[in-house]
């Protein structure tokens, strides 16, 4: 996935616009539309994924009863998140991937 | 009791960029920086309203991204074309409470300062009460130099110089007074204790946290995710 926002590039020294690519959720590069240049935060996408979804794994449980509390409903739609979840993560993961 | 109302200012300068995203819109794992930068408020107990300002054509937005965290705010309100002007918005928007004693000071944070954790947001408002306003600042550790053309001449003594920071609040009536004058005579300042510096108010400051960083360059989106990383990773 690739965003645009402003930021101030500091090769340009004013503000322009960048391209946020992100590997997934992970954001990986930052490139400035008008110089090109790049800045890293993930040299490696797919560590930094695994690392964020451990961190997603782990706080799981905290979110979904969070969720549940401030609306119960949202259990009578478990059953499809649940079964939707491994296809989900997989097209995530070929994201990454690519 | 002192009522305090928080104003997160999230109108900035991305918005006049066409197609882009406004960066407080950004996510840091998961969390937009907006929603980042005022939750400390939404917390705590001594403040009583959450003011949001935001670009007109991004209200919706920002009404949707806030709620969507679960964090109530009381007002998501339209701004300016620059800092001070939305934050003129902001004590305009406050000013019949202002004025019937209702709220007594105002905090204005950065929304894209996603790092304020609370912890120094008692001395601050502690600080306001006496003096009539306080602001997180950071010592100057790198040596400051005067350019005259391409030279760097002189070399300024940093001793006494300090960083400005936000969080700042400040006594509700003299801030809306200040930026009153300020409209009166076209005055803008870079930041709030200017504004209110320039009629004479006090500002005190409490030392600031060097993580309370403002996204402002690529750079700082990546330290942010390496904090986020450092701070617990898949904390939402």
């Amino acid at each position: 996935m690739q965003i645009k926002s402003s930021l101030v590039c500091p090769d340009c020294g004013q503000q322009t616009l960048h391209d946020l690519h992100y590997a997934g959720p992970v954001l990986h590069e930052i490139t400035c539309a008008e110089c090109g240049k790049a800045s890293y935060a993930h040299h490696h996408p797919v560590g930094g994924y695994l690392l964020e979804w451990r961190g997603r794994l782990l706080s799981k449980p905290r979110r979904m009863y969070r969720e549940v509390s401030k609306n119960p409903i949202i259990l009578f739609r478990l059953s499809r998140r649940v079964v939707s979840k491994p296809t989900r993560v997989t097209r995530e993961f070929f994201e990454v991937l690519h | 009791m002192n009522t305090t109302a928080a104003v997160v200012l999230g109108a900035g300068n991305g918005i006049r960029m066409g197609q882009a995203i406004n960066k407080v819109y950004l996510e840091i794992e998961g969390l937009p920086i907006i929603v980042r930068a005022a939750r400390p408020f939404a917390q705590h107990h001594d403040i009583n309203r959450l003011v949001i300002v935001a670009a007109e054509h991004e209200l919706d937005r920002c009404r949707r991204v806030f709620r969507s965290a679960g964090i109530k705010v009381s007002a998501v309100i339209a701004g300016g074309e620059t800092r001070h002007a939305s934050e003129a918005c902001a004590l305009e928007y406050l000013a019949p409470n202002i004025e019937c004693g209702e709220v007594e000071f105002v905090l204005i944070h950065d929304g894209a300062r996603p790092f304020f954790d609370g912890a120094t947001l008692n001395e601050l408002l502690e600080k306001a009460h006496y003096s009539g306003g306080a602001i997180c600042a950071l010592p100057l550790e790198d040596d400051l130099a005067h350019l005259n053309g391409r030279f760097a001449r002189p070399m300024v003594d940093r001793a006494g110089f300090w960083r400005a920071q936000t969080p700042q609040v400040f006594r509700a009536q003299v801030l809306l007074d200040a930026y009153r004058s300020a409209a009166v005579s076209g005055f803008e300042g870079t930041d709030t204790a200017a504004s209110v510096e320039r009629v004479g108010g006090t500002v005190e400051v409490v030392r600031g946290d060097a993580r309370n960083i403002k996204i402002t360059q690529p750079e700082d989106l990546v330290l942010a995710e390496s904090l986020i990383g450092a701070t617990g990773r898949g904390k939402r």
